[in-house]
């Protein structure tokens, strides 16, 4: 009989069911293996605790057990829990596993990941998985053996060990939980002093792209997960307005004098002298007319990664809001409808024309308020250059499972030397203000959708 | 307002927290403290409705103490269960309970109760009335504050409150069933009213009956609620014109279902809020495999079908450059025989493409039917396409009929300029064909008319629908369809995409397929 019972996979009884207690009635006390598991990641917090200001970066974890010679798991021998703050933090991740006696060769593989990413099978997204397999050594009939792996964030999306060559485990419980020590996540204040009109978004690591996020996006448009880590950075508040734009003005479209929309650039804000558009964010500039702005003010345009983390409210939301659908008051957006945009699909179409940018922070819920300030229309009002060059999620630039100030620099093999926007516009629909929404397009393609803000380093010598 | 340290103290005697660990056997460990074991099931089907569980706790006078969300994405995951304890030995304590069962994803923002009934009267196209947010109620103790920022969105949440006694030194259980009837019926917390078993109904929450029986059921309900009625009626089989013509009619049977109805890949890109999801029911019911022909129309008028209006017709070929003096250019419909009659039909008023459909003895189908033979039917989960596809990955010119027009933002499909224009519905079965049922066409060809009125999910004529055959049932000059047409850049298409057509204009884009009962 005792050759049938390689299989419980339990958790004890402080450990991670935190709701069931059915599988505690599973678990074996002597002749078993105790594997803790410990990890150096955020994770939420557990009921009671005190909410960590760092963002959670995995919430679940699944443990398979493979039998001696098997690629496919013991029945029974798969768990899954939902992991927190106290489960972790208190060294109590374990789990009791009953091999059969004195028998080498069983492996478990553990996989720490985020439920969000996970497809609809419940299989984790391989790309931000932490997937470590391990040798169990073998246990006699007497004894209890304590053995932990440990899943470091480094290793995310580069699986450690596999059921063919497993790495070993370390011997012993834990003597301590190592849980949110990754400096990557860390919250990080700016150190250097503010820039005129800038906010200070604090460094901290995300998950940029999202495998489920919603809306329809073509192919390769919407990256999968990628841990980023990004350094403090001041931003603009708000997208650079006609004002401020002018004295750096190269030859501009000029706004016509028609608000009917008979062409494009009679959507157009900048005027070359002071005009009715002074405090709308400028629209029709270049990505070189804009990269140019913010270089001459000391700064230079937001990274994509940079600005998909403040777009999702540093923490991978929808919206910088939260995920809510918008209504019209919320953003700016969906308010083409008038001139040549009489076809659009337009939501929130204007009763008179022409329809068009709105001024700074009309959006009610389209900010995101950080300790030393807000930022306002990171979703909509107006695309915004970002500094990047278009690449494919599966092209150099994003291959790396982790990232630390991401910045492409390469052209796309598929797509050509394509600059990127990011953040939805006035005209379009609210599909286009999701944060993991990105667009590859020419750079000296000059629109009435698309304007710019400016980042400036916020620790010293970067 | 109360004092933290008592807060403190519930939270932690809440539910097996590593923080009291009080399952399994320590539980004879621990002090004679009162207990009520909350025992919960449900029978909706897991994980494809129910996948995950909210707990929240309040006190007898609704203060919020703690609220915790979980997956149980396993039949094997239900019931779930949790203990709730009286702090100390001396005092009796009752607590509110709501529980959510719900499925991953589907939450919307935390911004205060917003309790909303179904509405009953209003314009059905006005959207259903939203309490503003107040943001209340929160958890919060002196210290900090642990609110929750999402909550489980109404329209796919069974929603129960239970109100709970525990007495000092009595070890108890509850059991309760989250019933799939009750999906979409919000509890209202304020004045503690509760769906238990009856769409759209809510009772007074009454102190909830417990037993001294601890024993955990070892089987869940997970599954029986009863919606699952086989389609027992006979599919059509392929027939023919006088002349040998193949007709395309044939139909496929699809058994009753429920489903969430509404998708992510539809989320920002409609008018107004395609996501707005909800669960129907749907019976059995028949469809047909291919999109209504040309050659089958003209068949029914030899057999005495009578519209109110020809479809528009085009007796020249459809220019393939895509050089049209009118839209009528496009149109399939002829009136002699040419080399179109397996086409499908386009270019019909929908008076005319509805009487078609009851001629033949059912109606076109409702949104929600059609959203679910397109995208769920067939397989475990929703997929972004009838053949799958996968989240990020759009349909590709082998795969279905689109991109076809004669403009540089509509011809990604037509790039040597002489593939502009609809095509038989046999091209449309090289790819784009669903899983499962194989119904033909449904992501491109020709976008298929509905027999609702156009309306967005956040409309009152949506949230009044029961959960057994929803459908905008309004007079209204725009109608819905759902499926791409031939013109249409592959950035628009998918099948979650909500559309719309006016119903006196006929359009080359618009054509038909039709339903009839499954019974």
């Amino acid at each position: 009989m005792r050759a049938l019972r390689h299989l419980i996979v339990g958790s004890l009884a402080t450990a991670l069911a935190v709701v069931s207690c059915k599988d505690e009635e599973r678990v074996v006390t002597e002749g078993q293996l105790l594997l803790y598991v410990d990890t150096d990641a955020p994770v939420p917090s557990g009921p009671g605790q005190r909410p960590s200001t760092v963002t959670p970066l995995f919430d679940r974890l699944r443990i398979d057990v493979f039998p001696p010679a098997s690629d496919t798991p013991c029945p029974g021998c798969t768990n899954e829990f939902e992991i927190n703050g106290l489960v972790l933090g208190q060294k109590k991740a374990s789990f009791g596993i009953a091999p059969a006696f004195e028998t080498a060769g069983y492996r478990a593989r553990v996989r720490m990941f985020k439920t969000d990413f996970a497809a609809a099978t419940g299989e984790p997204n391989a790309d931000s998985t932490i997937d470590v397999t391990v040798a169990l050594p073998p246990v006699d009939a007497t004894n209890k053996r304590e053995v932990s792996v440990f899943l470091p964030v480094e290793s995310v999306g580069q699986p450690r060990g596999s059921l063919a060559d497993p790495v070993p485990v370390a011997d012993g419980a834990l003597d301590r939980s190592r849980v949110g020590s990754w400096p990557g996540a860390q919250r990080v204040d700016c150190a250097a002093p503010a820039p005129e009109g800038a906010v200070c978004v604090p460094g901290g690591a995300y998950w940029m792209g999202n495998p489920n996020a919603p809306g329809f996006t073509p192919a390769g448009y919407v990256l999968q997960p990628r841990l980023v880590v990004i350094s403090p950075f001041y931003m603009s508040a708000n997208e650079v307005t006609v004002r401020r734009f002018r004295r750096f003005a190269v030859a501009q479209k000029r706004w016509t004098g028609s608000s009917a929309g008979s062409t494009a650039a009679d959507w157009c804000t900048f005027t070359a002298e002071p005009g009715p558009w002074e405090d709308h964010p400028v629209n029709c500039v270049t990505f070189e007319e804009a990269r140019g702005y913010c270089k001459a003010v000391g700064g230079d345009l937001p990274t994509e990664a940079q600005f998909e983390y403040v777009q999702g409210g540093l923490v991978g939301n929808v919206f910088p809001w939260g995920r809510d659908e918008p209504t019209c008051t919320d953003a700016v957006y969906g308010r083409a409808g008038w001139g040549t945009l009489a076809t659009a699909l337009s939501p929130c179409k204007p009763a008179v024309p022409p329809g068009s940018v709105a001024k700074p922070g009309e959006g009610v819920r389209d900010r995101l308020d950080l300790p030393t300030g807000t930022l306002v229309d990171l979703a909509g009002n107006l695309n915004e250059w970002v500094r990047d060059r278009w690449n494919r999620i599966d092209e150099a630039c994003w291959s790396a499972k982790l990232h630390h100030d991401p910045f492409c620099e390469t052209t796309s093999p598929s797509d050509g030397n394509l600059a990127v926007h990011r953040g939805g516009n006035w005209s379009d629909i609210a599909a286009r203000m999701i944060a993991t929404t990105r667009f590859g397009r020419s750079g000296t393609q000059a629109d009435a959708q698309t304007g710019f803000r400016c980042v400036w380093p916020a620790v010293p010598g970067r | 307002m109360r004092s933290p340290a008592s807060g403190f103290a519930l939270v932690a005697l809440v539910a097996c927290t590593a923080v009291t660990p009080a399952c399994g056997p320590s539980v004879k460990e621990l002090p004679p403290l009162g207990e009520v074991l909350v025992i919960v099931d449900t029978d909706m089907p897991v994980p494809r409705i129910v996948s995950r569980l909210r707990v929240d706790v309040y006190t007898a006078q609704h203060t919020w103490y703690v609220s915790r969300d979980i997956p149980r994405t396993r039949t094997s995951d239900w019931p779930a269960s949790f203990s709730v304890y009286v702090p100390d030995d001396t005092r009796e304590l009752e607590v509110l309970l709501r529980l959510r069962a719900y499925p991953q994803g589907e939450v919307r923002d935390y911004r205060g109760e917003r309790f909303a009934p179904r509405p009953t009267t209003g314009d059905p196209f006005a959207p259903a009335p939203v309490p503003p947010p107040t943001d209340q109620p929160r958890i919060v103790s002196d210290e900090f504050e642990t609110t929750p920022t999402t909550e489980p969105t109404p329209s796919t949440a069974i929603d129960r409150l239970v109100r709970l006694r525990v007495k000092p030194g009595v070890r108890s259980s509850a059991r309760i069933l989250l019933h799939g009837s009750c999906v979409g019926t919000m509890a209202d917390l304020a004045n503690e009213t509760t769906c238990i078993e009856t769409e759209d109904e809510r009772v007074s929450v009454k102190e909830e009956p417990t037993v001294a029986d601890m024993t955990l059921p070892t089987t869940s309900r997970a599954g029986t609620f009863d919606f699952a009625k086989p389609c027992t009626a006979t599919p059509r089989a392929a027939g023919f014109a006088a002349d040998g013509t193949p007709l395309y009619d044939e139909e496929v049977c699809v058994d009753g279902t429920l489903f969430v109805f509404g998708s992510n890949t539809g989320f920002g890109h409609a008018e107004v809020d395609a996501a707005q999801k909800r669960i129907a029911i749907l019976p059995p019911f028949r469809i047909d495999r291919y999109e209504v022909t040309v050659g089958r129309w003209r068949d029914a008028l030899a057999r005495g079908f009578w519209p109110t209006a020809s479809p528009v017709i085009n007796d020249e070929p459809i220019p393939r450059d895509g050089t049209l003096s009118s839209d009528g250019r496009s149109c399939p419909y002829t009136t002699r025989r040419m080399d179109r009659e397996d086409y499908p039909v386009a270019c019909v008023t929908y008076a005319s493409a509805r009487a078609f459909c009851q001629w033949s003895g059912g109606d076109l189908p409702t949104e929600a039917q059609w959203e679910y033979v397109a995208m769920e039917a067939g397989r475990p989960f929703e997929t972004p396409f009838p053949w799958g596809g996968a989240p990020g990955l759009g349909a590709t010119c082998e795969q279905a009929i689109y991109g076809r027009g004669a403009l540089p933002i509509n011809n990604e499909c037509n790039k040597d300029g002489q593939h502009y224009g609809l095509v038989s519905v046999r091209e449309s079965a090289k790819g784009d064909v669903s899983l499962g049922l194989g119904v033909v066409g449904m992501t491109g060809s020709v976008s298929e008319m509905l027999r609702d009125a156009y309306a967005p999910l956040d409309t009152n004529c949506w949230h009044r629908q029961p959960l057994a055959f929803p459908f905008c049932n309004e007079p209204a000059k725009l109608r819905s369809s759902r499926g791409a047409s031939f013109t249409l850049p592959g950035s628009s298409v998918f099948p979650a995409r909500r559309m719309m057509f006016p119903a006196d204009i006929p359009s080359s884009e618009v054509g038909l397929r039709c339903v009839r009962s499954g019974t």
